[in-house]
């Protein structure tokens, strides 16, 4: 019943995350009846994408050779924050809080579906260090079981003289009601609680 | 309807730490094609619910709707895919059930449906993201006349009343057993692999974070558990039998992890001795190809006159030993949430003889008390046991 062409498009649409039959089919026709200046724009929108490539300095998405935060004058250039994702640059970015550089592992450590220590971008990791500017290595990998294992890792590895190694702090969140925090969260923000006055 | 004011306080509890507790229990009961039921609306009383009918006709499908409700599984089975009824080759794509039910004051809705691909729960209408969720929410005991595999069977027969028991009362107790278990797993696969040493350092940290705090609380709940089951085979078997239930650690007699634990130590305490003894244990688990010790080998150590229940009771203390090993979670339960649970019998009061059953049927007649009871005879049941709703069970269909 729906031509092939729109049905292919439909299959890809449907791959997106969130994204299921019903919402794919309504992209593809609403794609179809924009006419093809809008399917013209979608495709140069997306050709454009193979000029995106990972920083070889963080492993953020650049657009030709290093990314736009690495290039940039940064004011803390010796603070290094050290993320699993691209997407979570862009969640720190939009803090405006951290002032430091980044660096995208790819991931994080799980020997059950073999993601060992060399499927993630580790050795840039200690390049960057080795070169001595960095004086705090900051670790936010993911709060679970696999992004602490891979954040002790990390720290046991690069233990060096004239480095602070950190990780964030967890707690509940701004705004939340704490009788909805569920628990494991609630115990880490009690564990992890500090004097009212001074630090 | 029950209103606070109807509900009468229970023997040895104060109310729930979350206000007045109110009539308790499961008002109504749905299932489609669960098993042997093709459709079946149930409306249950707060007392003793009797649900009598030959074998093979669907008695114990509407308890295992039940235990999928409260635990999201069968007593039954590991396999899902056995609850979708099935006539001849034709198996039903899903199999779904709900209850409507009371705890601490408030009218809770939840919903198991099972598909060959997964099974998905909802609370109040909000679809769960774990079944970890649903533990706690409903809490059930279950009698069912494998019971004597509690006292002579593997470790993970009682690991598994001692698992249910943690996550239907301890949150946080939950939390840790899971990380636990998910950092073992990547463990074992660092053993398959022959990782780098590195590597297991991190994750037998991430083992030892999660014990630590797991080791304590599952100690603190077996001593109360333990003292609660002493008391019940001493009424049981009018004081001729002691018995001792007592932690065993996952761990060898000859590490020092076993004392530590039994001597109350905190998780800070605990955290850097247990990494130290995965760490020593690398060697000799790489040989073996998993990770010898540790909680997930964890037992109840079960004692009558001083020697190993497991090895040297006999049927009448085994049996005696078991029953009291429920009792014990039920009351529990009962202790910690403020709400005796519910309590679902396979066809096990048939079996008890007159000392053990008078010393059940005791408890099954309190008021506050809710039960599900599957017979295939009524009559004797009913000469000793107030029944609050019977209902006959025949060809999967289930009538008042």
């Amino acid at each position: 019943m729906i031509p092939a062409a729109v049905e292919a498009l439909i299959a890809q649409f449907a791959r997106f995350p969130g994204v299921g039959r019903r919402s794919a089919e309504r992209m593809a026709f609403d794609l179809l009846a924009g006419g093809a200046d809008r399917a013209d724009t979608l495709r140069l929108a997306v050709e454009r994408l193979s000029d995106v490539s990972l920083c070889p300095e963080c492993g953020f998405f650049a657009e030709q050779g290093r990314c736009l935060i690495c290039s940039q004058g940064r004011q803390d250039r010796h603070q290094l924050l050290v993320v699993e994702r691209p997407m979570d640059v862009i969640a720190f970015e939009k803090t405006a809080g951290f002032r430091g550089l980044y660096h995208v592992l790819g991931g994080h450590l799980s020997p059950l579906k073999g993601i060992t220590p060399d499927k993630l971008r580790l050795i840039s990791l200690y390049a960057r260090l080795d070169r001595g500017d960095i004086t705090e290595l900051i670790l936010a990998t993911s709060p679970s079981v696999e992004g602490d294992a891979t954040s002790l890792y990390i720290a046991g590895q690069v233990e060096r003289e004239g480095l602070n190694i950190t990780r964030l702090g967890r707690g509940v969140p701004m705004g939340g009601s704490l009788e909805f925090s569920d628990a494991g969260t609630l115990r880490l923000a009690l564990e992890g609680r500090r004097g009212l006055h001074g630090s | 309807m029950a209103s606070p004011g109807q509900s009468r306080q229970l023997p040895g509890t104060g109310p729930g730490i979350l206000g007045e507790s109110t009539a308790v229990g499961i008002e109504r009961l749905g299932l489609r094609d669960f098993r042997l039921v093709r459709t079946a609306d149930v409306d249950l009383a707060p007392g003793a619910n009797l649900f009598v009918g030959e074998n093979a006709q669907g008695k114990t499908t509407v308890l295992e709707a039940v235990s999928y409700l409260a635990r999201g599984r069968s007593f039954r089975t590991a396999r899902d895919r056995e609850c979708l009824a099935s006539a001849g080759d034709e198996v039903a794509p899903v199999a779904s059930a709900e209850a409507r039910f009371q705890r601490h004051g408030s009218r809770r809705l939840v919903r198991a449906a099972i598909t060959p691909s997964g099974k998905t729960f909802w609370l109040d209408g909000k679809a769960l993201k774990t079944v970890g969720e649903l533990w706690g929410v409903l809490p059930i005991v279950t009698f069912l006349p494998d019971d004597l595999e509690l006292v002579r069977g593997a470790p993970a027969e009682r690991r598994l009343l001692l698992d249910a028991l943690l996550a239907q009362v301890d949150p946080t107790g939950l939390a840790a057993m899971q990380s636990f278990n998910a950092a073992l797993k990547q463990r074992n696969a660092l053993i398959r692999d022959r990782a780098s040493a590195a590597q297991f350092d991190a994750w037998e940290a991430q083992m030892a974070h999660w014990a630590a705090r797991l080791l304590p609380r599952r100690q603190r709940l077996i001593e109360r558990l333990g003292a609660c089951v002493e008391q019940h085979v001493q009424v049981l078997s009018r004081g001729a039998e002691r018995v001792a239930v007592t932690h065993d650690t996952g761990w060898p007699a000859a590490s020092p992890i076993p004392a530590l634990v039994t001597d109350g130590a905190k998780a800070s305490a605990l955290e850097e001795p247990l990494a130290r003894a995965w760490r020593e244990a690398r060697d000799a688990d790489q040989d073996r190809l998993f990770t010898r010790h540790g909680p997930h080998r964890g037992d109840l150590s079960l004692r009558i006159n001083n020697r190993d229940a497991r090895v040297y009771a006999s049927q009448g203390q085994a049996r005696t030993l078991a029953l009291a090993l429920r009792l014990g979670e039920r009351e529990l339960l009962e202790q910690i949430t403020g709400e005796p649970p519910v309590l679902l019998l396979d066809d096990v009061l048939g079996e008890l003889d007159r000392q053990r059953s008078e010393h059940f049927i005791r408890l099954l007649s309190r008021d506050g008390v809710q039960s599900l009871l599957t017979a295939t005879d009524a009559a004797p049941l009913e000469a000793e046991l107030p029944i609050a709703a019977r209902f006959t069970v025949t060809g999967g269909t289930v009538r008042r």
